[in-house]
């Protein structure tokens, strides 16, 4: 073998040592890209095509049905279009459910349950909720769900907190608050107060 | 050629940029547990073990293996959850806190789910909100929750973020009014009938990892020091390793006596 093709040779091996990690951080990535698709296929964000805005139903009963569609009107924020797939009605008709529900839970814990009264319904997204209720943070844009539409629907009523942790007091009531319903399933998938 | 070094050393950089937990060395000691109760108690069941870093921490983080959780009062608000209770502004996790876990029973419904919630007792009325996020969890599967201290953008409104990691995918709720200092944080299980007596299930589980943050260098500390606190009568608390490496267990007929 000459001279030559023994630099040739050295030059093939270093490159080979290059190479070869690039090529399996190249699989890896690939990998992650496919997985990611995957995972976010888990929880599917509503179509948007349609744009409405945030929708914020007066009610100044909960037995009220919400009748009029405005816009999302915490100080600074901007309307965000979301094209929620169950009505202002269904959602106002699970929030009284869940209330009636918790003021009879209540009874059975020995506590006095508040009346219900929903002051707005609204829909939006997670990574928009601060738009309808500025005590709750945005949804980071890189967390799995945030593109999920929910229901906030705020008023009086039994808010029952009985995930009481560390703190050692029993169940107690919050007397206002709000409930947060997924548009697509319909669940109660939060609740706070005041 | 030029692609594939700038790749490696990315690849390299990566790797070293790896969360670094450092893990203090203890004696192991002998598994913990009391004789339940025989009679049916008419009180909630809570089981933990805390911690109380030795040095300022912004955070802390735990990991375990959700295991079967039984819980038939939902409707009266009652769950079974698994839990990491992290205390914020220099307060106790019973006081001001951030927390995540997997519960079954959410909101009166028969649901399992991963959940965040964060509470402060110090305005009047209380602050408490719970939500629920990321996908159905699966029995059997291990994931690591935390809840960090967190600036998003420069001057931004401070929060402690809790994260859950599964499947692949980072699921985060932010909770807003909440900055460090971390001064306390506990993982164990917790459980309200929600009108439904004895009959809620926790099954056994490993917590460990349950490292805080130490706020100097963004470094996770697991302790060897701890205190397992055990308020149930029909469930218990044990310790393998030490308090760091915990299982805790109610009404459990899977409950076991081996360390991992």
């Amino acid at each position: 073998m000459s001279t030559r093709n023994t630099i040739r040779a050295g030059r093939s091996t270093k490159q080979a040592v290059w190479l070869l990690p690039g090529i399996l951080l190249l699989v890896v990535l690939l990998a992650m890209l496919v997985r990611s698709g995957t995972t976010r296929n888990d929880s599917p964000a509503p179509a948007v095509a349609a744009a409405v805005p945030s929708v914020v139903v007066p009610s100044a009963e909960i037995t009220a049905v919400p009748s009029a569609v405005v816009t999302a009107s915490a100080p600074g924020s901007t309307p965000v279009p979301v094209d929620p797939v169950r009505t202002e009605a269904e959602v106002t008709a699970i929030a009284t459910n869940h209330l009636a529900l918790m003021a009879t839970a209540a009874e059975g814990s020995g506590l006095t349950p508040v009346p219900a009264k929903l002051e707005s319904v609204a829909a939006t997204r997670w990574s928009d909720v601060s738009a309808v209720e500025p005590s709750l943070a945005d949804v980071p844009a890189e967390s799995g769900d945030a593109s999920r539409v929910i229901w906030v629907a705020r008023g009086e009523g039994t808010f029952l907190v009985t995930r009481t942790g560390l703190s050692g007091k029993g169940p107690w009531i919050g007397e206002t608050g709000y409930l947060l319903i997924d548009d697509e399933t319909g669940e109660i998938v939060g609740m706070g107060t005041p | 050629m030029a692609l594939a070094r700038s790749l490696t050393v990315a690849f390299l950089a990566a790797m070293l940029a790896a969360p670094i937990v450092v893990t203090v060395a203890a004696p192991r000691v002998a598994l913990a547990t009391h004789i339940s109760d025989p009679a049916c108690p008419n009180h909630d069941q809570l089981a933990y073990a805390e911690h109380i870093p030795h040095v300022n921490a912004d955070g802390a983080s735990s990991q375990w293996r959700a295991t079967t959780l039984v819980a038939p009062g939902y409707a009266g608000g009652g769950f079974s959850a698994q839990v990491l209770w992290v205390g914020t502004d220099g307060y106790f996790a019973s006081d001001v806190w951030v927390e995540t876990g997997v519960t079954k029973g959410f909101g009166g419904q028969n649901v399992f789910k991963f959940y965040s919630a964060h509470g402060d007792v110090r305005p009047n009325p209380d602050i408490y909100v719970e939500v629920t996020y990321g996908p159905t969890p699966v029995v059997g599967s291990t994931n690591i929750y935390r809840a960090y201290s967190i600036s998003p953008t420069p001057g931004g409104t401070p929060r402690y973020q809790t994260r859950v990691t599964a499947g692949g995918t980072n699921y985060l709720r932010d909770w807003l009014g909440h900055v460090a200092d971390t001064r306390h944080y506990a993982s164990g299980f917790e459980v309200r009938y929600g009108g439904q007596q004895c009959s809620h299930r926790v099954d056994a589980t490993y917590f460990y990892n349950n490292t805080f943050r130490r706020a100097s260098d963004g470094i996770n500390i697991n302790p060897n020091n701890g205190v397992l606190t055990d308020a149930s009568t029909q469930g218990t608390i044990g310790w393998c390793v030490n308090p760091t490496t915990h299982r805790a267990w109610v009404h459990s007929q899977t409950s076991g006596d081996v360390c991992p």
